[in-house]
């Protein structure tokens, strides 16, 4: 071979071997460890969301290599490849979503926001995709069939406040702020009304504000005005604690609901020097912490994140340390760590995974999905000012818009 | 009905803070500065960064009101000076200082809010059932004595009638010996300083992140435009009239579209008043 042939062929081989490899690898089915994807916001406005998650995922991923999965008689570790959305899904995210479906053929895929950007692409390529916080209503998974979330959504939990509301608080009438163009917070107003009118509960105003704005004297006057029992704050952490503080500045004392999932790092950083006094009274209506709720494993999840980072674990946490556990059982289920279809299809057959956390509510058939959303029980907490943090003080579950299952507790902040 | 009003002076204020250095800066130098949102973010950031450091309120406050300062004149020096023959290129070097502000605030504090915390965020004043809390209070005292202390500077010093020269006719003035380069960072430093004002008073009724400012730009923006370009007095009459109008449209339409109220009254001023509330044929800062 001339010397000049020669060459070149080892430069083809050179470049031809990492190609390979990273197309093995990509695609999962090398036998021994299988790649799958997380676009999150780990920068950005949303970083607060994508920081954590991806924390609780390594955990997971940690957990589950300790022993690995089986898949078609070949033991297997997962490993993830991180995407940064950097809080921009429609750009960003969708770029991303293309380099890891598409270039990269990963089989699953985790994600946070933007759902209804993605789903031009998914059209295209279509991957299963598992929602790790999206709890918007109406319910992302009706943009794509290849949506699955990983966590109850809003009607899972908004008819708890008012249930708790009205029994414990003696609520009977409620005004409502809402933060007008932000969809979760327009959902949580429309699950409000219709649980509001199921409970006999009063809507005594509702007011709204533009999102982005930076002054809600407005909306606090006509709620405030309308002199209701409770108020009740339709938005995202970084939103409803603004209005909270200019609610508490405006001399209103009373209960103040949500379902934002604000944790005491979140109410210090955003609330300052006097967050304990602006929390007061203060009740919160979401799926289950890892902190406060009953069930042993999540409750040693927390304590185990708590002290590897040093902060308090947001409920998205354990829904995402949990995300490794569910696509190793679906992917052991399909037999196949390549076949997207094959995966998500067995995703609606799987029971809840050994080595989770969050507590599943496993519905018909022990299935840990049904109609494509896993759930863990919901709770309304209160802050507790002499702890300063949080207390569950009633977990339930919901039937058909109705509460079922309350566990009412006492003396919760003792 | 006046605690409508009440809520709506606080905002005017607000407006008129941030408004009047965009007109300061637009009069002298015709830039639309759209980076003097990221200025305010900067500004509220070192003030809580002093005052989380253990510094007084009243410290970190002159800190951050320094730093927009000194930001501003940045700018000025690094972006817009080199930009002065080509005014067609202003908007977009704006903007890009604007997304360079942020992403640095953004990269130094990330994407948490913070709370500026202050003596008075427990005080809240009431008379007569009319209610302000002590934060929006102290804002408008602070616009109202910032103001001034502009007007005074612009009417009664030379170094204001130098300013005023250069914004009425840049060739004239500089004809008469008047240092160009230090009336433009003059104005662009006076400017910064109102934004610090407006970081200080504002963060505490909001919180402090790398977008904090967007929405109330936006607003100075539509005074600037109300009072007429580069007029000083136009942006304080301005502001106020927005912040009533929204707050009154608020009130008694819908508080949903506060925003769209001021953006109505804009449509119908240049529709009947295309040169704004203060009509001029001249730039002009005073």
């Amino acid at each position: 071979m001339r010397p000049r042939t020669l060459v070149t062929a080892l430069s083809a081989s050179a470049l031809l071997v990492p190609l390979a490899a990273c197309g093995s690898g990509s695609s999962g089915g090398d036998g021994s460890t299988v790649k799958v994807g997380a676009i999150l916001s780990m920068s950005g406005i949303y970083s607060t969301l994508g920081a954590p998650q991806k924390k609780a995922l390594q955990m997971g991923v940690e957990e589950l290599n300790k022993q690995g999965f089986t898949v078609a008689g070949k033991k297997h570790t997962l490993a993830i490849e991180y995407a940064d959305d950097k809080s921009d899904a429609a750009t960003t995210g969708v770029t991303q979503l293309r380099e890891l479906a598409q270039a990269q053929k990963l089989p699953v895929i985790a994600y946070g926001n933007g759902s209804d950007t993605y789903v031009p692409q998914l059209k295209r390529k279509p991957v299963a995709m598992l929602n790790l916080i999206d709890s918007v209503y109406p319910s992302i998974l009706r943009l794509s069939p290849h949506f699955w979330r990983v966590r109850g959504d809003s009607p899972t939990y908004v008819p708890g406040c008012l249930y708790y509301a009205k029994r414990q608080l003696g609520v009977k009438s409620i005004s409502v702020i809402t933060a007008k163009g932000e969809g979760y917070g327009e959902g949580l107003t429309q699950l409000v009304d219709q649980s509001a009118k199921a409970e006999g509960v009063r809507v005594a105003a509702s007011s709204q504000f533009p999102l982005g704005s930076t002054d809600y004297s407005n909306a606090i006057r006509a709620a405030v005005g309308a002199k209701p029992d409770a108020i009740y704050l339709s938005s995202v952490t970084a939103v409803i604690l603004p209005v909270l503080k200019q609610l508490r500045q405006s001399g209103y004392t009373g209960p103040v609901i949500h379902s934002a999932g604000v944790n005491p790092n979140q109410a210090k950083d955003i609330l300052g020097a006097q967050f304990n006094t602006i929390m007061k009274d203060n009740y919160d209506c979401a799926g289950t912490l890892p902190t406060t709720s009953d069930n042993p494993t999540a409750k040693a999840f927390a304590a185990a994140y708590q002290a590897r980072y040093n902060e308090y674990p947001q409920d998205l946490t354990m829904w995402a340390h949990d995300f490794p556990f569910i696509v190793a059982a679906a992917m052991a289920k399909a037999g196949t760590t390549a076949d997207s279809a094959k995966i998500e299809k067995a995703l609606g057959e799987i029971t809840v995974p050994q080595g989770t956390v969050s507590g599943w509510l496993p519905g018909d058939g022990q299935r840990l999905f049904t109609e494509r959303m896993a759930r863990t029980a919901s709770e309304v907490t209160t802050w507790c000012s002499t702890g300063q943090t949080l207390a569950s003080v009633m977990t339930f579950d919901v039937k058909n818009g109705a509460v079922v299952d309350p566990v009412l507790k006492k003396d919760v902040c003792k | 009905m006046i605690q409508v009003l009440v809520n709506g002076v606080f905002l005017g204020c607000l407006f008129a803070v941030v408004a009047v250095g965009l007109t300061l800066v637009y009069g002298v130098m015709e830039v639309p500065n759209f980076a003097h949102a990221g200025v305010i973010v900067l500004a509220a950031y070192t003030t809580w960064s002093v005052e989380h450091a253990g510094a007084p309120f009243v410290v970190a406050a002159l800190a951050g009101i320094a730093c927009g300062g000194a930001v501003s004149v940045l700018t000025e020096v690094l972006a817009y000076r080199w930009i002065i023959t080509k005014p067609a290129a202003a908007p977009a070097v704006a903007l890009g200082l604007l997304l360079i502000l942020q992403n640095v605030a953004l990269r130094l504090y990330g994407g948490e809010g913070r709370s500026l915390d202050t003596p008075y965020d427990t005080v809240l004043l009431k008379a007569g059932g009319v209610s302000l809390p002590g934060v929006k209070a102290a804002l408008i005292v602070l616009a109202v004595l910032s103001l001034g202390a502009l007007h005074l500077l612009l009417s009664r010093t030379s170094l204001g009638r130098a300013m005023r020269a250069v914004a009425q006719d840049r060739d004239a003035a500089a004809m008469l010996g008047i240092p160009m380069r230090r009336q433009y960072a003059l104005a662009f430093l006076i400017a910064g300083m109102l934004g610090g004002v407006a970081a200080v008073a504002y963060a505490p009724t909001f919180q402090v992140s790398p977008y904090m400012a967007d929405d109330v730009l936006l607003s100075a923006f539509v005074v600037v435009v109300l009072g007429g370009l580069g007029s000083v007095w136009g942006a304080v009459a301005g502001g106020l009239v927005l912040g009533v109008v929204e707050g009154l449209g608020a009130a008694y339409v819908s508080s949903a579209y506060q925003s769209a109220f001021g953006f109505l009254m804009l449509v119908l001023i240049l529709v009947l008043r295309p040169g704004g509330l203060r009509t001029t044929d001249a730039r002009r800062v005073a």
